[in-house]
């Protein structure tokens, strides 16, 4: 069974483009992390004790101000950022879909493409080359698939790499706001996929600023404000 | 496919521990090959799409300098043109591998941050792709290659299969440099652009165009303390129906062996704070 578990997390960036900081942006500071200042660099704390236990079953949507720490949770949840304090420990497939286009080279074909992306996800050869047909039913591009990626609208870019990174069926799916892509004809489709998607998973761990997505997809509610976790609860809807 | 993962911070991991996810990285990058495979095919794809010759100009465009350095140097220095081209051809073509091979595994994973910054990708797996694309173009030139010793033949030919080694050694030198350069460039972006100066100042100093027998003897061990000169060395000669100096072996393994011993507790350090700093 899958499994989330952070145990005081925290996540500390250091920043060494930034010289010197004036006191007024200090004072008016409103949204992020603590913004601390080490010898040479700056450093900001993006995540501070964050402790949060995720068991089977459980959809939880992460809420806060921009810069509360929501991206950065993901993005330890997915292993891309090893925290220097605390630990953390997760068992199961996960799909980070933080990043739709991530691997995809915008000069390729759409085929190409789908290879490219498929291929980054983790498929084999055999596995990328048998979505091939469900991308091109899904994603409706037709004859585009055969031409390079720069040439779409910026609506059928999304929509071929929604196609892709849904076309797999994982434990535990990160997700930074719900993909809604294309046009309304697409976003019935690829909502409803999403839907299937979220439902054949254990997990789902979800940032929105949209309260009405976070209350139809989850049923635990995590607050964050400046790295830290305000408040976890539990949602009846 | 259930993947399990736990990370201890690295805070307060020992260096055994720090080792063992360095190698873990290096396994998951061998295990990724048809990544960087795929990724090595599509950086040469994509620099020559929509070009009519496509990768060929790779070939091309290193044939016409072969041959213009190989004519008119070989006519200015009075050098007999048999022996002077072949040289100057593997001399170019393996100097060209070296050389781009280096600068581009120091930048290796400041191109790569997308891949870095957005997925669990090994460091590794970006590393193994850009020594495999630039072995690909590497490929390329051995039209050229076969084309000068087809006119200007060898004394013997069997010295070629001594390649595999070289060009092996060459490889897994590179990853070490890469895990250092890479990991270093990610930090300090000050590096690339001087690991850049450094590299051409390597090909006046390292006998590339010239002869280590041009020196005079008293220094020719110069050569064999310049790192770059023995890759050469072991690169270029099999080519020119010559075996290899031992000594440029034993100085390929020394340097491997204290490349390594530098770069798995480096890399072991850094490793993870790569994703923070690009």
């Amino acid at each position: 069974m899958a499994s989330v578990d952070l145990e005081h997390v925290d996540v500390l960036f250091p920043i060494y483009e930034a010289r010197s900081r004036s006191l007024k942006n200090r004072l008016v500071q409103t949204v992020g992390g603590n913004v601390g200042q080490s010898a040479d660099h700056v450093v900001i704390e993006a995540l501070k004790d964050v402790t949060l236990h995720i068991k089977p079953g459980e959809r939880v949507g992460l809420v806060g101000h921009n810069g509360a720490g929501k991206s950065t949770l993901l993005r330890v949840i997915a292993g891309i950022y090893e925290p220097p304090r605390g630990r953390v420990n997760i068992s199961g497939k996960v799909a980070s879909l933080l990043d739709l286009t991530m691997g995809m080279d915008f000069e390729a074909s759409g085929y190409e493409n789908i290879m490219l992306r498929a291929t980054m996800m983790g498929m084999s050869y055999a596995e990328s080359k048998s979505i091939v047909p469900y991308i091109e039913s899904f994603s409706g591009l037709g004859e585009y698939l055969h031409l390079p990626m720069r040439t779409y609208s910026s609506g059928m870019q999304l929509r071929l790499a929604f196609s892709i990174s849904t076309a797999q069926n994982p434990e535990i799916i990160l997700m930074d706001e719900l993909l809604t892509v294309g046009d309304s004809d697409f976003m019935k489709k690829a909502e409803a996929r999403i839907t299937e998607m979220i439902q054949d998973a254990d997990i789902l761990v979800l940032a929105s600023h949209v309260p009405e997505v976070i209350n139809r997809f989850c049923n635990v509610i995590v607050t964050m404000e400046g790295g830290r976790i305000l408040d976890v609860k539990k949602n009846a809807a | 496919m259930t993947e399990i993962r736990g990370s201890t911070p690295y805070a307060e991991i020992s260096a055994g521990q720090r080792a063992a996810l360095a190698l873990s990285d290096l396994r998951e990058g061998l295990a990724s090959w048809p990544v960087w495979l795929l990724l090595a095919l599509n950086d040469i794809r994509q620099r020559y799409r929509r070009s009519r010759l496509g990768q060929f100009w790779l070939t091309l465009s290193m044939a016409v300098n072969v041959a213009a350095v190989g004519f008119v140097w070989s006519y200015l220095f009075k050098l007999p043109i048999a022996t002077y081209m072949p040289f100057i051809a593997t001399g170019m073509i393996m100097w060209a591998l070296i050389s781009t091979t280096f600068n581009e595994v120091s930048v290796a994973f400041i191109e790569a941050r997308g891949y870095l910054s957005n997925s669990r990708i090994a460091k590794s797996t970006i590393l193994f792709r850009v020594i495999l694309r630039n072995l690909i173009i590497w490929l390329h030139n051995v039209i050229i290659l076969a084309v000068v010793m087809i006119i200007f033949p060898p004394p013997q030919y069997w010295t070629v299969i001594l390649l595999i080694p070289a060009l092996l050694l060459f490889a897994i030198n590179a990853l070490w440099i890469g895990y250092v350069t890479a990991t270093m460039s990610a930090r300090f972006r000050d590096i690339p652009p001087i690991l850049a100066a450094l590299v051409q100042v390597a090909f006046f100093i390292t006998p590339v165009m010239w002869r280590a027998d041009q020196l005079p003897p008293h220094l020719w061990f110069i050569t064999l303390l310049n790192p770059f000169s023995n890759f050469v060395s072991i690169l270029r000669e099999p080519l020119l129906g010559q075996v290899p100096d031992p000594m440029n072996y034993v100085m390929v393994i020394l340097i491997t062996l204290i490349g390594y011993a530098i770069a798995v507790p480096f890399f072991a350090l850094y490793r993870p704070r790569i994703a923070y700093w690009l």
